[in-house]
């Protein structure tokens, strides 16, 4: 399972104001709310820990074949500047995050050495839909489900688990 | 201290949604020591609001058309797909069809709870993804207040 989330800064900050009054205790935990509070970039973290919640929803999202809007579901525990455990449904996962200037980037997965077979996709041509979830199609019979796309402002990411076959 | 309202001023009481605002009994500041007395100031706040929707026959409950359209000018400027906001319609999805980022619908839910002054929680949350959910969600704490 694998699920990401990318996040366009340049357009988060046109899109969205995180210091609106109410805004991120409608989205995080309290846990969650104390490491932003501490933390020295407060814009990067409430994006981080955002881009890990959607990517965590994601898995979710497939896992239950349901729909839901409730940030709080996902609780994030960062781990040092980029990794982290993100935990739903009694259950941890493993998330990982790359910076750059322009964008934040999390990956989520079930199993931490799942980090190992990730292979990063630059177009979607092997990609078809089931259900509005997708997968991709090697073309032999078997389609691999662990694929995830995101996109947002100027960037899209496609992640994918190299099948274990 | 709030002035005590009586049924004398109720002519000048123009917004049914606010009235637990404006319907303000003096005496709650102090202490309900008994159950007769609770009720009693339950029964007095209840005829104060009574009178003023007898006295005041315009004034209904907000009607669902005027919900949606309240419901329409929040939405309006985080909506990324022209075309499916004119379309808008009970089934209309905000991430699917209207393709609103999902940080704005955020921003969404707390202008809803600013517009409709009404307090949106987790669970209520987490089904407003589409218009005939965040209706149903708007309409039943409307009618939670009164």
């Amino acid at each position: 399972m694998i699920g990401n989330d990318v996040v366009d800064l340049k357009l988060c900050r046109i899109e969205s104001n995180w210091q609106r009054k109410g805004f991120l205790e409608k989205i995080f935990t309290a846990h969650e709310l104390i490491l932003i509070t501490n933390s020295k970039n407060q814009e990067l973290i409430v994006w981080q820990i955002w881009s890990i919640k959607e990517a965590a929803y994601k898995i979710w999202n497939r896992q239950r074949g349901q729909r839901l809007f409730n940030p709080k579901f996902f609780e994030v525990f960062l781990k040092g500047n980029n990794k982290g455990n993100v935990v739903f449904d009694n259950k941890v996962y493993f998330s990982k995050t790359f910076f750059n200037q322009n964008f934040i980037h999390s990956v989520v997965v079930d199993k931490g050495s799942d980090f190992k077979t990730i292979v990063y996709l630059s177009n979607r041509k092997k990609i078809i839909k089931k259900n509005g979830l997708p997968f991709f199609d090697d073309g032999t019979s078997v389609l691999n489900p662990n694929v995830s796309i995101s996109n947002h402002g100027v960037f899209e990411k496609i992640v994918m688990l190299k099948s274990q076959l | 201290m709030p002035k005590r309202n009586s049924p004398n001023d109720i002519k000048e009481i123009d917004d049914l949604n606010r009235l637990d605002d404006i319907v303000h009994d003096k005496r709650n500041a102090k202490r309900a020591t008994d159950k007769k007395t609770r009720r009693d100031r339950h029964y007095q706040k209840q005829f104060i609001k009574n009178s003023i929707i007898l006295a005041n026959p315009n004034l209904k409950k907000m009607t669902k058309s005027e919900i949606i359209s309240k419901l329409k000018t929040i939405v309006k400027p985080f909506v990324k797909n022209d075309e499916a906001f004119e379309n808008l319609n009970e089934n209309t999805d905000f991430i699917n069809d209207l393709q609103i980022n999902s940080a704005n619908l955020v921003d969404i839910i707390l202008d809803v709870e600013d517009a409709f002054d009404v307090v949106i929680d987790n669970e209520d949350m987490a089904k407003m993804l589409n218009m005939k959910n965040t209706l149903e969600i708007i309409e039943t704490k409307i009618a939670q207040k009164l």
